[in-house]
């Protein structure tokens, strides 16, 4: 029965290469896009959770809180899995004043490695490396007027702290939001401690390594076992610090189904015009492979296998041009729109590069689309085949 | 016999086969309308936003102030705008400005309007969802959820304060516009009270200008051409923010895809008028041999490919236009559109987003009927161009 | 106590023959004391810890230049205020700062007092003033930048004893009490001030006068140019 539906397949080559190109390219395109999409999503995240860390404790009912006071704490010694980074970060607000002009600003304190982080960023200058350097946003500075090396007085009552520090600006940020690079100022934590809040911090950022983007279990685990270390205190996934995000995430599956979807039900509909036509070109033979005795079950059943082997042969090709591209993805690339459109598409959290992924969930959904479509598409003009009177289908005349 | 009834004839013939190529043509031409609706839609509703919610259609305002939209770059006078397509013109008075309720501070933009002049020209006075719009200096409007995040009340006092000056504003009304700027972060104050809080004796910081929509981009262009030195006019395209990327982007992904999608669908119309002039050679082997030309036989081919997407593409503006009236006065995209204002809330992104419905998308879409005639000439047709007709009249 | 006797029913009568604005107006004008220097002692109560600076303070009753002594880390900060301006000055810094309007209603060395608290007169230029059962009332005058809904100042012998603040839906928020009140030279001056957050309990400030001197202050100390090197 395969060999027979093999050389029925190739006594048409010309519809077979034409039909089974469109399941090729939709499954090449849908691998693509996936790859790209997914790729994209996790860009959008990696961002989140790199600025969040995979854990963040904060004061109990955080959001209703206003003030400093209420908002920081004195770090606890927290018990950590083996590998796992603590950072304090102290953030407040204040007023940065550079001659008749101020801003209001949101003064991060962070610890050297969180300063390192903001590397990437660096558009101009370098990291604070002693106390009373700032980094800038650079549409802050413009908005003050000042470049490296000015001075800037962050104003800041309040707190418990001095309430007012000078800082010079020893690099300028290029952040990818502009809102945040209008109000960001970063600096040395023991200097945000020494203007805000001796000693505190408003949250502590845990890391853990080796832990992918959504081993959200894992983090579950970590955050199961501090729960009773914190009084007062809260401990968070990066998710559930970001209700917005994390009301996105269960969405994306859904998405990536209609999407790919849309794909497939255009490749079924050709497949399944490919096959009935096939049909059409064969009823006299059909007629003949009924009258030998061939039963409408088999006759259903040769139908089906010349969709599966168009098909899968197909998938195969397609999936193999797919992955290869896919491997090529996933060491980086940009995504092929002009430059102002990157970097306007940075506003919303998307970087240039961006690294695609494809997880055996999106290459399963793609194959069960392609057997799901070979299935279907083969249905009726199966059924049509198996039901052919032999004597009206030798006779038949197009 | 014309060609057209003998196509439309032989296209009949097979009513099944027509059918089942019409769902692919359907699908397709189902495909572009809505994509063309969906697409054209989130550009209008991000120009209605821009236009008539968080800017305006066009902006005049000094070179120095769309670098550093600072009042320190403000306008001492007021220009004379003349042009005649403009409908309604009013100064506004942007500045920063810190919001201090009784349990909150936070910053933000405050916008100086001319409560009239800012009805003529934008809706956001018409969206007052609670109280009313402003009526005079010492009020203020909030977006609604601003209010919520201030935890501020109708009746209660804003304090607003900025480098140069502070003052106490009633809060008269809240905005529920549907628009993440306004609502999220609208401060509407009077003129005048805008005035006093830059502290720096200027009018405004700008000129809002309403004009009718799509000649934004060419009334300032010929406003600037007579603007006294150092003003600069902008359309509401170049008022946009980064999601004006968003839509570009879209636009440069999803049109070629349509375009490929058009391409299967004309490849699989050839396909099946193929195998029906496989069929039919003989057929057509009879009529050459009495005196039809191969191309005539030809171009009957490509018509029949015409007519069989025709009929698809008939059925598929039939479903397509009704889908995209469904879409475009129903809002399906709701609470999508929801979460992403709640996720950009400063993008200027649209609660609603109707899909928009004009009749080029169906000649978009006929671009499939072209696209399988050509194609049918140039494979199927191909076909009758080398046939031999004693080759079948002889009967082998 | 005699002749205070006789006396007070004349102050009385006076007293009811002025308006709440001018009662006010009086009340303020005893609440920062004649010119003079001394120390104050600034208590700051949270839950979990109590902070204690002492001030030296210089004012005419108009302005006032404040100098932190101790605790030995914030020492040589120093604040000027001239009405309606605010300057500072820090040793970090090195350098004296004038601060926008907005840096009056802040919170004052991380305590519950703001600026005005201690030598604004806010409440004279922004509320005006009712008598209610011999409380004064004041609400918010159009347009003045302050938050409260309303202020109840406790008057006793047309000297403050108490203002409660309420924010705009009727609710008490702050609460500050004035006592010790002793007459110098012919005016006043509360030695106790405590101020409650009546939103968070446990939140409370208290300022004492240490030590006075009453006499004319030299005039460079209410220059914004003497703030680093004191007067």
């Amino acid at each position: 029965m395969l060999r027979l539906a093999w050389r029925n397949l190739l006594r048409t080559p010309g519809r077979s290469l034409v039909t089974g190109g469109v399941v090729a390219l939709v499954v090449f395109l849908s691998l693509l896009f996936l790859s790209v999409y997914a790729g994209a999503f996790d860009a959008f995240y990696r961002l989140l959770l790199e600025r969040t860390g995979h854990l963040l404790v904060r004061v109990e009912d955080y959001e209703d809180k206003t003030d400093l006071e209420s908002l920081t704490f004195l770090p606890p010694s927290l018990p950590l899995p083996p590998g796992a980074e603590v950072e304090g970060v102290l953030e407040g607000g204040g007023l940065a004043i550079v001659g008749g002009r101020n801003r209001t600003v949101v003064i991060t304190g962070m610890e050297p490695r969180g300063l390192a982080r903001q590397q990437g960023l660096l558009k101009e200058g370098g990291l604070p490396r002693a106390s009373g350097e700032a980094l800038l946003g650079e549409a802050l500075a413009q908005a003050l007027q000042v470049g490296l090396g000015d001075e800037v007085v962050v104003y800041a009552p309040g707190g418990f702290g001095l309430g007012v520090y000078a800082f010079r600006v020893v690099g300028l940020l290029d952040f990818p939001e502009t809102h945040l690079e209008a109000q960001t100022l970063m600096v040395p934590l023991e200097d945000a401690q020494a203007l805000l809040a001796p000693g505190r911090v408003s949250r502590l950022e845990i890391r853990l390594p080796g832990l992918g983007l959504y081993d959200l279990k894992a983090l579950e685990e970590v955050k199961t076992a501090l729960a009773p270390h914190l009084q007062g205190l809260k401990v968070e996934t990066w998710l559930e610090a970001n209700p917005v995000y994390a009301a996105l995430l269960p969405l994306y599956d859904t998405i990536m189904a209609i999407y790919v979807g849309i794909f497939f039900v255009l490749a079924g509909l050709i497949l399944f015009n490919a096959l009935y036509l096939s049909l059409v070109e064969r009823v006299r033979e059909f007629g003949l492979l009924a009258g030998l005795g061939l039963s409408g079950r088999r006759i259903l059943g040769l139908v089906f296998w010349e969709s599966f082997l168009l098909v899968g042969v197909a998938a195969l090709l397609g999936m193999g041009a797919g992955l290869l591209v896919h491997l090529e993805l996933a060491d980086g690339f940009r995504l092929p729109l002009p430059q102002w459109m990157l970097e306007q598409y940075r506003e919303f959290g998307l970087p240039e590069v961006l690294y695609g992924r494809l997880g055996v969930k999106e290459v399963l959904l793609t194959l069960g689309y392609a057997v799901g479509v070979a299935l279907l598409a083969a249905l009726w003009p199966g059924y049509v085949a198996s039901r052919l009177e032999p004597v009206e289908a030798m006779r038949y005349v197009p | 016999m014309s060609l057209l009834k003998l196509a439309w004839r032989n296209v009949l013939r097979q009513k099944r086969r027509t059918a089942l190529l019409s769902l692919v043509v359907v699908y397709v031409t189902v495909a572009v309308l809505f994509l063309y609706g969906l697409l054209d839609g989130y550009g209008e509703s991000l120009v209605e936003a821009y236009a008539q919610y968080v800017q305006a259609p066009v902006v005049v305002a000094k070179a120095g102030w769309w670098q550093d939209p600072d009042p320190e770059h403000g306008l001492e006078v007021l220009p004379t705008l003349a042009h005649p397509l403009i409908q309604a013109q009013s100064p506004r008075l942007s500045l920063y400005a810190l919001l201090r309720s009784p349990y909150r501070v936070q910053g933000g933009v405050v916008q100086g309007v001319d409560p009239e002049g800012e009805r003529a020209l934008s809706r956001v006075p018409f969206k007052v969802k609670e109280g009313r719009w402003l009526s005079r200096s010492g009020e203020v409007v909030l977006g609604y959820r601003l209010a919520q995040r201030l935890d501020v009340r109708l009746g209660e006092r804003l304090v607003v304060e900025t480098g140069q000056g502070a003052l106490g504003l009633e809060v008269v009304g809240l905005v529920q516009a549907g628009v993440g700027n306004v609502d999220f972060a609208g401060v509407y104050v009077h003129l005048e009270d805008a005035r006093r809080l830059s502290g720096r004796g200027i009018l405004a910081t700008h000129v809002a200008v309403k004009v009718p929509r799509g000649q934004e981009a060419s009334v300032a262009q010929e406003l600037n051409q007579n603007l006294p030195l150092g003003l600069r006019a902008k359309g509401v395209w170049d008022l946009m923010g980064p999601i004006r990327a968003d839509y570009e982007g879209s636009r440069l992904v999803y049109l070629p895809l349509m375009g490929l999608f058009m391409l299967l669908a004309a490849v699989a119309v050839v396909s099946t008028v193929y195998v029906s002039v496989r069929e039919r050679l003989r057929e057509f082997a009879v009529v050459e041999s009495l005196g039809f030309a191969p191309a005539r036989l030809a171009a009957q081919v490509a018509l029949e490919a015409a007519l069989a997407s025709g009929v698809g593409l008939v059925a598929g503006l039939v479903l397509g236009y009704g889908l995209l009236w469904y879409t475009s006065t129903h809002d399906v995209f709701g609470p999508l559109m929801r979460l992403s204002v709640e996720l950009l809330p400063e993008a200027g992104l649209s609660e609603h987003l109707y899909t928009a419905f004009r009749p080029v998308y169906g000649l978009y879409a006929s671009l499939v009927v072209a696209l399988s005639a050509l194609l049918a000439l140039l494979f199927p047709g191909r076909l009758l161009l080398g046939l031999e007709p004693s080759h079948y009249v002889k009967g082998e | 106590m005699k002749g205070m006797l006789f006396y007070l029913p004349v102050l009385l009568a006076l007293a009811s023959a002025q308006t709440p604005l001018e009662k006010l107006r009086i009340a303020l004008d005893r609440l920062r004391g004649p010119a003079h220097q001394g120390v104050y002692e600034l208590q700051v109560e949270r839950l979990e810890f109590v902070r204690t600076y002492r001030l030296r303070v210089y004012t005419d009753g108009k302005r006032t230049h404040l100098r932190v002594l101790e605790p030995g880390n914030e020492a040589g900060q120093a604040f000027l205020f001239l009405g309606e301006d605010l300057y500072l000055y820090d040793p970090r810094l090195g350098r004296t700062l004038r601060l926008p309007p907005a840096g009056r209603g802040e919170r004052f060395l991380g305590s519950d007092l703001t600026f005005q608290d201690l030598m604004g007169r806010d409440l004279e230029e922004f509320f005006q003033v009712a008598e209610t059962q011999g409380i004064l009332v004041l609400t918010p005058k159009p347009a003045a930048p302050t938050p409260y809904g309303k202020v109840e100042v406790h008057l006793k012998e047309g000297l403050i004893e108490r203002i409660l603040y309420y924010d705009q839906r009727g609710q008490a928020v702050r609460e500050l009490r004035l006592a010790g009140y002793q007459g110098l030279n012919g005016a006043y001056l509360p030695r106790e001030m405590e101020l409650r957050d009546l939103k968070r309990p446990g939140h409370r400030t208290l300022l004492r006068i240490a030590e006075i001197q009453v006499g004319a202050v030299p005039e460079r100390c209410f220059n914004p140019l003497y703030l680093e090197r004191g007067c």
